[in-house]
């Protein structure tokens, strides 16, 4: 008995750890927490993540699927690639949009321009747009 | 094969621990609960339904419901962000302002607006994220279900 809970102890910690290596698409940011909060938990379901990353200093990024994609026209046209061929792989996939709070308007609107462009390219009507939050403790 | 089995508890003349196999069981509890433990706070968010426009294929009937713009600046007192109704009413100037204008103009408390009633957020470049996504909770929070934020294309 005790082998057999030994090794299924160590296949869940295992499997545990594996999964938070897939989700490691998530980097770090300051994300907002408006107060009090109207957001929601997100549904399991498809999407593909775009984190702005960066700073004023050395430049904003756009990481999709763990690759940076500078924001810069060039950029643009990359993320809106990339999108459409998400959308058009899973036309329900939601695009989420995760930004730290001091991130300019600037920066983080053609994250949504590209999500609009690429739901049109691929024929799918409305885009699904997911702002990321984060839950603050309660104060 | 009797003396074999009761040796752990004769040795000192009471129950003797078997320390090693329970230190590699608590060993693996820790390692467990270290790992399932979430440390990040966790994330919730909006959902924003973007339309898609085409053109040429607009209802015109759905143009008589004019969208209230709702623009942010960040020329706010104090480096924070100002927020200006677009219409004939004299606005709030602020987001938290932003959500009790709201709050009391949709139906049922208001009779203003219709709760899937518009709503356009239109941020200038500047204005940051963080200030963004709060004028949106404070409409999302004061009963809107239609809020889209403008961007320039």
């Amino acid at each position: 008995m005790t082998p057999l809970i030994d090794v299924v102890f160590l296949l869940i910690v295992f499997f545990v750890l594996v999964s938070r290596i897939v989700d490691e698409d998530r980097p770090q940011l300051d994300l907002p927490s408006p107060q009090p909060a109207a957001t929601r938990v997100p549904a399991p379901a498809p999407r593909a993540t775009v984190s702005v990353v960066g700073s004023p200093a050395s430049g904003w990024r756009y990481r999709v699927s763990g690759a940076d994609i500078a924001a810069d026209e060039a950029g643009r046209i990359a993320l809106e690639r990339h999108l459409e061929g998400v959308l058009a792989h899973q036309p329900r996939a939601a695009v989420q949009v995760r930004a730290g709070r001091a991130t300019p308007w600037d920066v983080v609107a053609p994250v949504l321009d590209g999500a609009r462009a690429a739901a049109r390219r691929a024929g799918v009507a409305p885009v699904r747009v997911q702002l990321a939050t984060v839950r603050s403790a309660a104060p | 094969m009797r003396a074999h089995a009761t040796r752990g508890r004769r040795r000192h003349g009471g129950v003797a621990l078997q320390i090693a196999p329970m230190i590699d069981v608590v060993f693996l509890l820790l390692m467990y609960f270290m790992v399932a433990t979430d440390f990040s706070p966790s994330e919730e968010v909006f959902r924003l339904d973007l339309p898609v426009a085409d053109v040429g294929t607009a209802n015109p009937l759905d143009l008589l419901e004019e969208p209230l713009r709702v623009r942010l600046s960040s020329e706010g007192p104090g480096g924070g962000v100002l927020v200006s109704l677009q219409g004939p009413w004299k606005g709030p100037e602020s987001i938290e302002a932003l959500g009790q204008f709201l709050a009391s103009s949709i139906v049922p408390a208001g009779s203003l607006l219709m709760p899937d009633h518009p709503i356009v957020l239109a941020p200038e470049p500047d204005v940051p994220w963080g200030a963004v996504v709060s004028a949106f909770n404070a409409a999302i929070g004061a009963g809107s279900t239609n809020v889209t934020l403008e961007t320039d294309s």
